[in-house]
């Protein structure tokens, strides 16, 4: 009897992250050293003793919020910088050194500097912003000038109004490209954002408590939190691009459901 | 209103695409563009629409009977009973900067370049211009959205969304409106673009090659939706189909090749 390809492929996934998860297993029993590498069943343990703490809960609730705000504030000033530039030619010419120097400089000289200018409290918001906001802003060029200037022309005839002419003609050219931005951006911000964190020591953050790890060679708590933020991060991700993907069909639903129902 | 075209040039580089184009249009008429590929069909509405600039010559608008003024975009019929008239407005197509030597210039007192006239609405001191629509050669649909979407994008409020949908499915079938553009046929995709132009409100259409794609059933029901909704406005359409000028009860302009 054949086997159904389709519940092959849904159990593929699984099985190859257990296959790998024994590997890590393996070699933790090998190594036998939980200083050098924990086994994942370690790990595991060191995250069931975290998460009934209110510690726990509050450094991830520290962290979160200011490193969704960094991201947030460089979404933002993303995207309208972006648009300005794209009307402005001038304008993206005269950000265009700013931008280089911001994709060039290493994240650690701005994590120093941020200290030395918004000390610690707020280091996470500044440095995800400063991750995020060229890979937006760039993108955010990208896709306004992928429109299809054919449409254009049509708007053009047809005299639509500017605001019509961003929801049906601009904004299904930039999705696309903000959406793919922020794919990377999202998880930049969070990699750099708490590298930013172990490196200022903000009171009550993960890096914080990844720093704590490092400082006692408690690796099996090192492993718990860097689930932890994977976790975070890519729950943020999930919410954040399904937010972004159903945009344009809402647009356009609404737009019709505005309009008046009688002929 | 009049539309009168006189020693209308345009030229890629080399290539000379218009050489010399007169010709005249009225108001509640409509004209069939013919000629073979490559004689300039496209151009000259483009042209005509202010998309391209032409080299030199005069696209003069007399007696216009317009929707509204050349600032307002809302209107919600066009040829309304309070529709403002001006005399004549006299668009020179020669910018100061290409104006040729040999070029025939219009002595009309307002000239102005067309190149400035964005789609019939800029630099008119009468205030008044031209309200244009137009099926494009290709079809120009934002493939995300509906047929109704498509057609409200260029509507104004007035038109209910009841409404577009009810002179949609005179082209359409119902069960295809609510389908985003992308998933409809080209014949499909066709008639939509039609029926967004006849339901938007303007003084001239300009139709470039509208029936492409269309099985000739289709065609018959199409020009006689274009004959209803255009009344009393006029309508050029290019085409390389004899029959479609008695169809539509046209006058034929014929484009020579080069």
């Amino acid at each position: 009897m054949k086997q159904n390809p389709h519940n092959f492929s849904a159990w593929r996934r699984p099985l190859i992250i257990l296959f790998w998860i024994f590997i890590w297993q393996l070699a933790a029993w090998l190594i036998h050293n939980n200083i050098i590498l924990v086994g994942p069943a370690d790990a595991g343990l060191a995250l069931l003793r975290l998460i009934p703490t209110g510690g726990f809960w509050l450094s991830v609730a520290h962290s979160f919020v200011k490193i969704s705000l960094g991201f947030l504030l460089a979404f933002a000033c993303g995207l309208a910088l972006g648009g300005a530039a794209y009307r402005f030619p001038l304008l993206k010419e005269f950000l265009a050194p700013i931008l280089s120097l911001l994709k060039s400089i290493p994240v650690a000289s701005f994590v120093i500097l941020a200290l030395i200018w918004v000390g610690s409290r707020n280091l996470a918001v500044f440095i995800a912003f400063l991750v995020v906001f060229p890979m937006i802003y760039v993108n955010t060029i990208a896709g306004l000038q992928s429109t299809d200037p054919k449409l254009l022309e049509m708007a053009q005839i047809f005299r639509v109004p500017a605001f019509k002419k961003f929801r049906y003609i601009y904004l299904p050219a930039l999705l696309p490209y903000l959406l793919s931005g922020c794919k990377v951006a999202l998880g930049m911000s969070w990699k750099s954002g708490v590298a930013a964190e172990v490196i200022g020591i903000p009171d009550a953050s993960v890096g914080e408590r990844l720093y704590m790890s490092k400082i006692y060679l408690d690796t099996a708590n090192l492993f718990a939190w860097t689930f932890v933020i994977i976790v975070i991060s890519a729950l943020f991700e999930r919410a954040f691009l399904a937010l972004l993907g159903g945009l344009q069909r809402k647009g356009g639903v609404a737009h019709e459901a505005d309009r008046p129902q009688s002929a | 209103m009049k539309l009168t075209v006189r020693s209308l040039r345009k030229s890629f580089g080399d290539l000379q695409v218009l050489n010399g184009i007169n010709l005249e249009m009225e108001s509640g008429r409509v004209y069939c563009l013919m000629g073979p590929s490559g004689s300039g069909k496209t151009t000259l509405i483009r042209v005509l629409m202010g998309l391209e600039t032409a080299d030199c010559g005069d696209i003069i608008w007399e007696n216009m009977v317009s929707a509204l003024p050349a600032t307002d975009t809302a209107t919600s019929d066009s040829l309304s009973s309070d529709s403002a008239v001006s005399d004549s407005v006299a668009l020179d197509s020669a910018a100061s900067d290409s104006m040729a030597s040999d070029s025939a210039v219009s002595d009309s007192a307002a000239s102005l370049p067309v190149a400035n006239d964005k789609a019939g609405k800029g630099n008119n001191p009468t205030g008044i211009s031209p309200r244009f629509a137009a099926v494009f050669q290709e079809d120009r649909l934002c493939e995300a959205f509906t047929p109704v979407e498509n057609v409200m994008l260029v509507t104004d409020r007035s038109l209910s969304a009841a409404r577009v949908r009810a002179e949609l499915s005179r082209l359409l079938p119902e069960e295809s409106l609510s389908r985003p553009v992308s998933t409809l046929s080209g014949g499909m995709k066709r008639r939509t673009a039609i029926c967004r132009a006849l339901l938007t409100p303007y003084d001239v259409l300009f139709m470039d090659e509208p029936f492409t794609g269309l099985d000739e059933d289709t065609r018959q029901t199409v020009i006689s939706y274009i004959l209803e909704k255009n009344a009393g406005r006029m309508l050029l359409i290019s085409t390389h189909q004899e029959e479609d000028v008695a169809s539509l009860g046209a006058e034929m302009i014929r484009l020579s090749s080069h």
